[in-house]
């Protein structure tokens, strides 16, 4: 059986793609990492790939906002990505990159938690939500316990036109009750946790394998 | 808003103040405010809002309020901010060529009262007219000639205050062998840079002068060898500890203090303290990752009981607490290390100078574990951060006490850490090696390159031209470049063929890199500065200034130190004594145990930390129901499909410390190595670090670490658990008023442990089990109090501890080792200062069961001797009595469904204590 391709990003400061790389391979792919600066510089192909995994970390530092810099890199590139409707997704700072994008439109932000203390947990519960999104087909209803750990993770602004993934199921790192969010055609997941931390949780797993399978 | 401050020519500072669009309820308005030196006009509104505003919470400030006070900070004009680079490749993408950035932020009215601005690295602006007069972002410095000496023609007196001027930490006996190389060598003068040479090889932190003249450090060696422990891979020789794993991998660990730095400048200090180590491991052998950071910082006493002066002439407890965790968080979260165990505890000793001990884990394989060697030929590649005036007397600062002295203005000796930039060597130097460029790797610590490069050029012989380093810095020294540290920093010996194509794995992961030298074979230390000289090959002469020129073998020609031993006063026994605990008291001492600063709910903090980044985490830092309660024991699956545990424990009690420090460290050693045995890892699979803290002032302080070091290396060595690693900090004494008051820290020493188990599903953890099960205490018992929390609580403490002897330990712990293996123990715990009572507390609530208890209250408040609490099924208490008798087993009380405490048939107030034990934290540290 081919498996099939996934690029994980890297770009200075991302910490979190050795495990994205984990999960991939778990779920049946085969990750490879790919560079912004090679992306840029045309060395790697963006669209190389079915699936494309934007990792968490703290990229350039988050010196100005979490998630802008790769995001203002990325902004033509990335549309290569959308316009080959490449399945994508982002995890903690790759959540936050992909709304510094403007992929869900731009009324929402990532916004500080309500404590303003960065928040790790090992063990929070998330529901996931009736929605098109193909990273999450036949999970609705599950609870799916992943990690959190993100000081910038609450979802404002006017979130009415985008579709609600997961919620919080209890405690909530960062006040807010919106856990994930996808695009509207359901091909690019964005959650503010760590499903890769989770690697021997079967769901978790079934996240990435349901990505693989639509792209 | 543009107030462009004027510079010179076209070059100017633009100033764009972003705020938020809504501020926070009772939030009064801040700004962030990012200050751009370029050339040419202010950008465009458009192309800065893209570029620094998010639309829907940011916009950007055309005016900021007037007339009113505020406070605005930012790092003063020595220090690059770590945020720069980013901010140049932000505005690259909008095609702006930023010359040079630093973020400000403002704060108004009742706001800016509470903001703590440190002179060591910040400036606070409170003026407009005052912010008009920055001229430049970029640091400034006048390059200063080389100055020559020659001592030959100074005195006594002259030599000394050279030393003292030069802040060299240098005696009368050091510099007069400085002459005498002078003479050998029939030079007419020596450089500052030769002065600065052997200040840091010669330093305490480099050379371990006062253990050498102890004779310490060989008896702690011996004893490592001695023990010949098949799982030991190196010991003291490198970065780090190496501890042979399962499947040819190879952990490694390492602990260090930051103590003299964290004081001054706490937020930098303990910043540096996590970098540093973290580099270590990267060091360590051809290159380690790093798996597990711990954190344990000892402040002083939050109001200043037991030393009123100290208000007003140090940092206050909380501010360094608060830095500290802000810190802790601002390092090893972006740097993508899972936390493993933290810990803040306060004693009033530590009110001069804090404990700020950092340690991290990393795992390589067994090829790669064994420390490289330069060949001649070999080029040094120095990689990473640029050099600037901090980080400088890293090394000689650290071998001095803490005065008002230690200030040296622009040039810090605290380093700006950037984690950021750290944080890039994680998959560059796994890459360098895969491409088979490595020689050898060293960090950059104190010292900078006189000890990153020196070490790995000693065997052979080094040409480093410094005008080849990349600074931040206008115009720095020539001694400065050569012995700048930084944790951002690595030194490199990169084959001959291989420079190439480890140019370009450094700049695949963004890291600024540059050949500066190269390996001989002269046997000698040759450092230059010629701007003209191109590349290096082998067999080049010495051109332009030539700095340095010694025979790395003279290094070694330290004078050895004299220290007086002073025998350990005989004073008269002083014993806290334990009161008469009745039933009825339980609740109200049980309520003073769990509130003890100590050992609260510090989660507040914990929770702070990333413990779950790289997916290996098993136990973190924190466990429970409610994910509060702290661990004694971390366990992480470090091979991604692997059932193999590495474990790792630490311990460290300020108040048996206090009480008598040789009995106190061999508690330590027992505690941390019974946290492990408990949970069922086996004696020979342990390895300890040793970290020390002495005050140099203290005219016993030689005699109890010669004791200290005696008693654990004799355990050691009767356990067959070795010391792989350690460090010690031999300055522990502050000095106040002109040195009329002088505050010694306690003669103290953590010790951790690290394990390894084959699969972690065999590890019997602490989380109750099942209702109806047995409570268990095993273990002798105190008789007093001393060195215990209640102790602390009631402001009593004796003046001896009791706890087992070497002897005693060494027979201890092969048995509980065989409890816990036994079968039959479903969770376990140890017990140490805060008695039974405290984890039958953490064991309530973590579990969200009950503890019914049938028992002689006054065995709950006595910190225990090496013991543990244990779960068994009712059924078989008494097969556990009967068999393990020696262990002298009592039964506490058993296990039921609700979430409650009863003592004898009373109940305790669970919440009384719970309220207690979550408040302490937040309380004391952040006011709340």
């Amino acid at each position: 059986m081919i498996r099939k391709k996934a690029s994980v990003l890297y770009a200075p400061g991302f910490n979190c793609e050795e495990e994205t790389m984990e999960i991939i391979r778990l779920a049946g792919g085969n990750p490879r990492l790919v560079f912004i600066d090679y992306i840029l510089s045309g060395r790697q192909k963006i669209t190389d790939c079915d699936l494309f995994s934007i990792p968490g970390g703290f990229s350039y530092g988050d010196h100005i906002d979490p998630g802008a810099i790769v995001a203002l890199r990325l902004k033509e590139k990335f549309q290569e990505l959308i316009e080959a409707g490449i399945v994508i997704g982002g995890n903690c700072n790759g959540n936050q990159v992909l709304v510094q994008l403007g992929i869900f439109g731009e009324k929402i932000a990532m916004d500080e938690n309500d404590s303003g203390r960065f928040c790790s947990h090992p063990y929070i519960q998330h529901r996931v939500q009736p929605s098109n999104c193909v990273w999450t087909n036949g999970m609705e209803g599950e609870i799916i316990t992943y990690p959190q750990a993100h000081r910038f993770g609450k979802y404002v602004g006017d979130l009415s036109g985008v579709q609600t993934v997961m919620t919080y199921e209890g405690f909530s790192p960062n006040g807010g009750k919106v856990a994930a969010i996808c695009s509207d055609n359901g091909r690019i997941f964005a959650t503010m946790g760590h499903p890769e931390r989770n690697l021997g949780n079967s769901l978790c797993v079934k996240l990435y394998e349901n990505a693989l399978k639509a792209a | 808003m543009s107030t462009g401050t004027k510079q010179s020519g076209n070059v100017r500072i633009h100033r764009v103040v972003v705020g938020l669009k809504k501020h926070r309820k009772n939030n009064p308005p801040v700004y962030k405010i990012y200050n751009l030196e370029m050339e040419g006009p202010r950008p465009s509104d458009r192309l800065l809002q893209e570029i620094f505003c998010d639309p829907v919470k940011h916009q950007l400030v055309k005016q900021m309020p007037q007339q009113r006070q505020f406070l605005e900070h930012m790092y003063h004009g020595g220090v690059v901010d770590p945020a720069q680079e980013s901010i140049k490749i932000a505005c690259q993408a909008k095609g702006i060529k930023i010359i040079a950035a630093k973020i400000s932020t403002r704060y108004y009215g009742k706001a800016a009262a509470n903001i703590f601005v440190n002179p060591q690295v910040e400036v606070a602006y409170r003026t407009e007219s005052d912010i008009k007069k920055i001229e430049t972002l970029l640091p400034r410095g006048k390059r200063l000639e080389m100055q020559f000496f020659n001592l030959l023609a100074m005195d006594d007196s002259q030599l000394l205050k050279l030393s003292k001027d030069r802040d060299l930490s240098l005696s009368l006996a050091d510099m007069k062998m400085l002459a005498n190389f002078q003479a050998e060598q029939r030079l007419s003068v020596v450089s500052d840079t030769f002065l600065e040479y052997y200040g840091c090889r010669w330093s305490d932190h480099c050379k371990h002068r006062k253990w050498a003249a102890l004779g310490i450090y060989k008896y702690l060696y011996d004893a490592t060898m001695l023990i010949n422990n098949p799982n030991m891979v190196s010991a003291f020789k490198d970065n780090a500890g190496g501890w042979r794993f399962y499947g040819g991998k190879v952990v490694a660990f390492k602990k260090e203090t930051h103590n003299s730095p964290s004081q001054k400048e706490p937020f930098g200090g303990q910043l540096t303290k996590l970098g540093g180590v973290i580099r270590d491991l990267f060091g360590f052998g051809l290159g380690a990752k790093p798996i597990g950071n711990t954190e344990l910082t000892v402040v002083g006493e939050f109001d200043h009981k037991k030393f009123p002066f100290l208000e007003g002439n140090v940092l206050e407890p909380q501010t360094i607490a608060q830095e500290t965790i802000r810190a802790i968080a601002g390092y090893g979260n972006p740097m993508g290390i899972p936390m493993l165990l933290s810990r803040m505890l306060s004693h009033p000793n530590f009110g001069g100078k804090v404990f700020a001990l950092g340690g991290t884990i990393g795992i390589t394989t067994l090829k790669r574990a064994l420390k490289g060697k330069s060949l001649p030929g070999d080029i040094a590649i120095l990689a990473g951060g640029r050099t600037g005036n901090d980080g400088i007397h890293g090394a000689t600062i650290s071998s001095g006490e803490m005065t008002e002295k230690v200030d040296t203005g622009d040039s810090c000796h605290v380093q700006i850490g950037n984690p950021y930039t750290e944080q890039l060597f994680m998959r560059a130097i796994a890459a360098l090696y895969r491409a088979g460029c490595l020689r050898a790797i060293n960090d950059f610590g104190a010292a900078g390159i006189v000890s990153a490069f020196g070490e790995m050029g000693e065997d052979c012989g080094l040409l480093i031209n410094l005008a080849k380093v990349p600074l931040k810095c206008a115009g720095l020294s020539n001694w400065q470049i050569f012995i700048s540290e930084s944790q951002e920093r690595m030194a490199f010996a990169i084959k001959p063929e291989k420079v190439k194509t480890a140019l370009a794995i450094f700049r695949r992961f963004s890291i600024e890199a540059t050949p500066i030298g190269i390996f001989t074979n002269t046997q000698r230390f040759q450092v230059i500065y010629d701007q003209e000289s191109e590349d290096f090959e082998r067999g080049m002469s010495l051109s332009g200034e030539v700095c340095l020129d010694e025979l790395f073998s003279n290094s070694d020609r330290c004078p050895a130190i004299k220290l007086e031993v002073v025998d350990i006063p005989k004073t008269g026994i002083k014993t806290a004594h334990h009161p008469d605990v009745d039933t009825d008291d339980v609740e109200e001492l049980a309520a003073k145990i769990v509130a003890h600063f100590d050992v609260c709910n510090q989660a507040a903090a914990t929770m702070q930390y990333d413990s779950t980044v790289q997916s290996i985490h098993y136990q973190g830092p924190l466990y429970g129901r409610n994910y509060n309660v702290a661990s004694s024991l971390s366990v992480q699956r470090p091979v991604y499909n692997k059932q193999w545990g590495l474990t790792h424990s630490e311990s460290f009690s300020p108040w048996q410390f206090e009480a008598d420090p040789v009995q106190a460290a061999i508690n330590a050693m027992v505690h941390a190595i019974v946290t492990q045995l408990v949970a069922g890892v086996k004696l020979r699979d342990i390895c300890l670090a040793d970290n020390f803290y002495t005050p140099h002032l203290d005219p016993h302080a030689w005699g109890y670490l010669k004791k200290q070091v005696y008693a654990i290396a004799d355990l050691s060595v009767k356990l067959g658990t070795p010391f792989i690693t350690g460090k010690d900090s031999s300055s522990g004494s502050a000095t106040f008023d002109n040195a009329k008051h002088v505050i010694n820290v306690l003669c103290s020493v953590v010790i951790s442990a690290m394990g390894k188990i084959p699969d972690v599903r065999r590890l019997v953890l602490h989380l109750w089990q099942e209702p109806g099960n047995v409570l268990m205490m095993v273990g002798p018992r105190a008789k007093t109090l001393n060195g215990s929390i209640l102790a602390s609580v009631q402001g009593v403490n004796g003046n001896f501890l009791e706890g087992l002897s070497v002897e005693e330990a060494a027979e201890w712990l092969p048995r509980i080792s065989k409890l816990a293996r036994s079968g039959m123990v479903k969770s376990a715990v140890p017990i140490n200062e805060g008695g039974a009572i405290l984890r039958l507390f953490e064991g309530v609530e973590a579990s969200g069961f009950g503890i019914d208890m049938d028992v002689d209250p006054n065995l709950l408040f006595t910190a225990n001797l090496g013991g543990a609490l244990v779960e068994v099924n009712y059924s078989e208490a008494d097969t556990l009595k009967r068999k393990f008798r020696d262990l002298q087993p009592i039964v506490i009380g058993r296990i039921k469904e609700n979430q409650e405490m009863v003592i004898n048939g009373k109940p305790i107030d669970f919440h009384l204590l719970q309220n207690g034990w979550n408040t302490t934290f937040e309380r004391k540290v952040y006011n709340k």
